[in-house]
């Protein structure tokens, strides 16, 4: 079947939720995708931050295939090792409370928030409020959706949640203004992945902490995109000067496979009590199998230094572009923005054409998520591709 | 059987029948005896009981009272203690010229600064390749700030400006040297230290070489001499 008869049937069947690019992919291997005509593809998105590992990493495969011959699921009313086995090295590589395992990214924003809910209400507040801001993006699902303000403004959707109020972006007063007796919790992406890789500031990260001490709230880090290893630590906010109370992770934790955590620190590691909340997939044996096989070798010192090192080499080389402005992030969570006048869509439609696939998250940005495991000539292949789409769309170079 | 029959068993009679009386009214008595020295032993009983109950009741009671002196003798002594930690947080806080209630205080200089020049979007749908943008759905609903380039290029520019070298001591003599054996009292130019010591021990504990903590702790803070803090998680460097 090629492009054209699946096109096909996406605009018949599927609901009319994504506008895709053009291209069909039916392989992966590292950081290269292929598509029905073998044509390869140099992949700097990597399933916006999923594939860490590459494609297809061999560790993940062969613990996904080892699982799925022995046991695949029996549901959470009964114990399986690899779920346990996880939940201690998150816990342990982390905040070291318990974890709550479920099957998504927004998933495990409802479970914080839920934590949340539950340890105000321990305080003895009965309308919690969760502050966020207004920039970030939690997830899709209701609870998730109201702590993310700019899709919430959709009517058409309404009504959300109540108790989610929000502040302008690193807006340190308002930040301290908001938070208040009835605050259960500041939720914060230590950098704004789906809004265009915008870090949050060191100041505002204090503030929102000193505030939640003020008031008994929880700190909540939303590390779903800059987890696992992605900007060069294997956690975000250990390059920042917090310790969250609360982190939420998924996308590369399954290194494909679907999977999110919510890993709590002492504070709230006893807030969820049974009852409080479930999932019937989730921490099944081959998911939770994916990820051990994930950690093992992204929670490797030498992998997470060349992240580091190779987040460096890639800024250089962009910032060194006619056409771009500069770029922002850390490791290899990278936001190039470009010259005004650009067309970014079709910025992207030409990489994607060159063979490079990016996100435009926004108009002005191209954002980069290359695998982890990404080398440096693939880095200055990116690099050269992008600058010559550049000059092709008209960067004048200054 | 002889005339006297009849009388001699009147006699008979008569004399059983005193003698039943003898017998019961002696029995009475012996009765009354017993009845009387049961309530007598049963009265002691009781009033043995009541002094051994009062005795037991008075000690408790004594004993109840040291506890008592002894809870409130503590309470005193907590209560103590606590004023005098008061005391010495409150001296503390003034020595700081601040508070400082968890990971320290804004000291820093934040790499995003300018709060008011955001993106001009929100979360998108995650566009690759040749996806065509959508004006409508993405127009700023609100006023925005300076375009991005104009963010940028303060942004570039205070990173430039942070980059270079720290403004010669003053002329009042050389600063004193940093103390590795008690990091608050490294030398930064705004507020305390404690964001900037987690900062550098969370990315020590993760792998970052002293050279990466280093041009962190520059970029993302005030400081005007990162060795103390380095020396102090990091050992001395050689």
């Amino acid at each position: 079947m090629g492009l054209a008869e699946t096109r096909e049937l996406e605009e018949r069947y599927l609901m009319r939720t994504y506008k895709r690019g053009a291209v069909d992919f039916i392989r992966g291997e590292g950081v290269y995708l292929f598509d029905a005509d073998g044509r390869q593809y140099l992949d700097f998105l990597a399933g916006i931050s999923v594939c860490s590992l590459g494609h297809c990493h061999p560790a993940v495969v062969a613990a996904v295939t080892e699982q799925a011959e022995r046991l695949m699921h029996v549901s959470n009313l009964f114990y399986t090792e690899p779920m346990t086995r996880l939940a201690q090295r998150l816990s342990e590589s982390s905040l070291g409370g318990r974890v709550f395992f479920c099957n998504s990214g927004t998933e495990a924003n409802e479970a914080a928030i839920k934590v949340a809910r539950k340890h105000a209400h321990g305080r003895g507040i009965t309308a919690p409020e969760i502050v966020s801001f207004e920039g970030e993006f939690h997830g899709r699902t209701y609870g998730a959706l109201s702590a993310t303000p700019k899709l919430a403004r959709n009517e058409a959707l309404g009504p959300y949640l109540p108790g989610f109020v929000s502040v302008p972006d690193n807006d340190v007063e308002a930040l301290r203004a908001a938070v208040g007796p009835n605050t259960a919790a500041v939720l914060i992406e230590p950098i704004q992945g789906e809004s265009g890789v915008w870090p949050t500031s060191d100041e505002a990260l204090l503030a929102a902490r000193e505030a939640c001490d003020e008031v008994g709230a929880l700190l909540v880090f939303d590390e779903i995109q800059t987890g696992i290893g992605r900007t060069g630590s294997l956690w975000a906010y250990e390059q920042t000067p917090v310790r969250p109370d609360v982190i939420t992770s998924a996308k590369a934790l399954g290194g494909g496979m679907p999977i999110g955590a919510c890993i709590t620190g002492p504070a709230a590691a006893e807030a969820l009590q049974p009852g409080d909340h479930g999932s019937t997939f989730a921490a099944g044996p081959i998911a939770t199998s994916a990820a051990l096989a994930v950690l093992d070798a992204v929670d490797d010192p030498a992998l997470l230094r060349s992240v580091r090192e190779l987040g460096s080499r890639l800024r250089s080389g962009l910032e060194e572009l006619p056409g771009v402005v500069g770029t922002r992030g850390r490791g290899l969570m990278v936001g190039v923005a470009v010259q005004e006048g650009i067309d970014t869509a079709a910025l992207g439609a030409d990489l994607l054409e060159r063979g490079l696939v990016v996100n435009i998250p926004a108009p002005g940005t191209i954002r980069l998520l290359p695998p982890l495991v990404v080398d440096a000539g693939q880095i200055d292949k990116a690099v050269g591709l992008i600058g010559e789409s550049l000059l092709g769309s008209g960067a004048d170079g200054q | 059987m002889g005339s006297d029959g009849p009388a001699r068993r009147r006699e008979i009679e008569d004399t059983t029948a005193a003698r039943l009386a003898e017998i019961v009214a002696a029995a009475e008595r012996a009765a009354k005896q017993v009845i009387d020295e049961a309530e007598d032993e049963a009265r002691t009983r009781i009033a043995d009981a009541h002094e051994e109950a009062d005795r037991i009741v008075a000690a408790r009671l004594a004993g109840l009272g040291d506890l008592t002196d002894e809870i409130n003798a503590q309470a005193e002594a907590l209560l103590r203690q606590a004023e005098a930690l008061q005391q010495a947080l409150a001296r503390a806080k003034a020595e700081m010229g601040g508070s400082e209630p968890h990971g320290g205080t804004a000291p820093v200089s934040h790499r995003d600064p300018e709060p008011a020049a955001r993106k001009p979007l929100g979360p998108s749908l995650t566009v690759v390749g040749g996806v065509p943008e959508e004006p409508s759905r993405r127009a700023p609903e609100e006023p925005q700030g300076p375009p991005q380039e104009d963010r940028f290029a303060r942004e570039l520019a205070s990173q430039e400006e942070r980059r270079r070298p720290d403004p010669a001591p003053a002329e009042e003599g050389p600063a004193p040297a940093p103390s590795q054996d008690l990091p608050d009292e490294i030398s930064l130019s705004n507020g305390s230290p404690a964001g900037a010591r987690l900062l550098a021990t969370q990315m020590a504990v993760s792998g970052s070489s002293r050279a990466e903590i280093e041009a962190r702790l520059r970029n993302g803070f005030a400081i005007a001499d990162t060795r103390a803090i380095l020396d102090a998680i990091l050992g001395p460097e050689n």
